[in-house]
């Protein structure tokens, strides 16, 4: 038996019950049965409804934000430079191939250029081909 | 209870290990950015506020007993901190109009702004939408503008909000209760105002 409906008073008091479902089935046959026999309650209640499902969908649309380069900023600059000192490691931390890549690059560039100087002969060796 | 990937997580954390705490900031910096953006009203303001928030955890994450979730510490701690700013900004702005001006509306358009792409009379409406909210949202107590924001904006439990703000269930309830039909009253308020325009 889902009992007889509310009164407009009390199935008002009941709006925030029944918008957080927390009512039992036998309750809300009562609150329903009092929204129908009171279309100004029952708009009432709509338009709470209406308003908290508007407020809900703030909450579920992707908000465009980038904080991190913020904090990790502020995080350098507060601890004098012992956290996130190290520039490369900024950021997503999830390019550590771009990192890999420009390590290896001037590891390339220092070894074509020490190459080349003791070639040359400009580390302290004897230049090839002079004479003594 | 924590589960083993968010303990090895705080373990990081609490080691200082920037990447861990890379990982962590962009995992929660929506979340942490939409509660304060609503409690705040400004979003370059929210955007400040929400960089201190994870410069906070990233010091007291030591403090971090496990005792709750890893989430609901972090909104406690945004919390504290809106509570804070929003005592700040009041002294500071009481000299000047109150409420939600025009330039405040300049800042919270676009917030919400990598949705879908729609019309623009779609999009014009669902911006107006979005700013009579936030006004409704600002017009409320700190308190009331609290448990809205947790509640129907975040989704949480009555159990995390008890959590979060240390309040007994009675108390989050009737505070709710309240601040759902001033929310409701503003927004009436601000159509039957709009119809009289038109």
């Amino acid at each position: 038996m889902s009992g007889s409906a509310f009164t407009s008073e009390q199935a008002r008091a009941r709006f925030d019950e029944v918008l957080d479902g927390e009512l039992s089935d036998s309750e809300r046959a009562r609150f329903d049965a009092a929204l129908a026999a009171d279309p100004e309650l029952s708009a009432e209640f709509e338009r709470l409804r209406a308003v908290l499902v508007a407020t809900k969908q703030l909450g579920t649309e992707p908000v465009a934000v980038d904080l991190l380069s913020g904090v990790q900023h502020k995080l350098r600059a507060r601890s004098g430079g012992r956290f996130y000192r190290d520039r490369f490691a900024e950021r997503r931390a999830k390019q550590p191939g771009l990192a890999l890549l420009i390590a290896l690059s001037a590891l390339f560039v220092l070894g074509v250029l020490f190459w080349f100087a003791e070639r040359a002969g400009w580390l302290g060796g004897k230049p090839p081909g002079l004479p003594l | 209870m924590l589960d083993a990937q968010e303990r090895e997580l705080i373990e990081k954390l609490k080691r200082r290990d920037e990447a861990a705490f890379n990982a962590f900031v962009l995992q929660y910096q929506e979340r942490v950015f939409r509660l304060v953006l609503r409690m705040i009203g400004d979003r370059a303001e929210a955007e400040d506020l929400a960089q201190e928030v994870f410069i906070s955890i990233f010091k007291a994450i030591e403090g971090f007993r496990g005792e709750s979730q890893l989430s609901t510490w972090v909104y406690r701690v945004a919390a504290n901190h809106c509570r804070n700013r929003i005592k700040y900004l009041t002294r500071r702005r009481r000299q000047l109009t109150e409420g939600y001006d025009e330039s405040s509306e300049e800042h919270i358009s676009g917030a919400q702004s990598q949705g879908r792409p729609e019309a623009p009379d779609q999009l014009m409406e669902a911006r107006q939408t979005e700013r009579v909210l936030q006004d409704g949202l600002l017009s409320l107590e700190e308190e009331q503008r609290e448990l809205v924001v947790l509640r129907e904006v975040e989704h949480l439990s009555y159990e995390e909000i008890m959590a979060i703000t240390g309040l007994p269930e009675g108390t989050v309830k009737s505070r709710l209760h309240r601040a759902r039909a001033t929310l409701r009253e503003f927004i009436e308020r601000n159509e039957q105002g709009r119809g009289r325009k038109r």
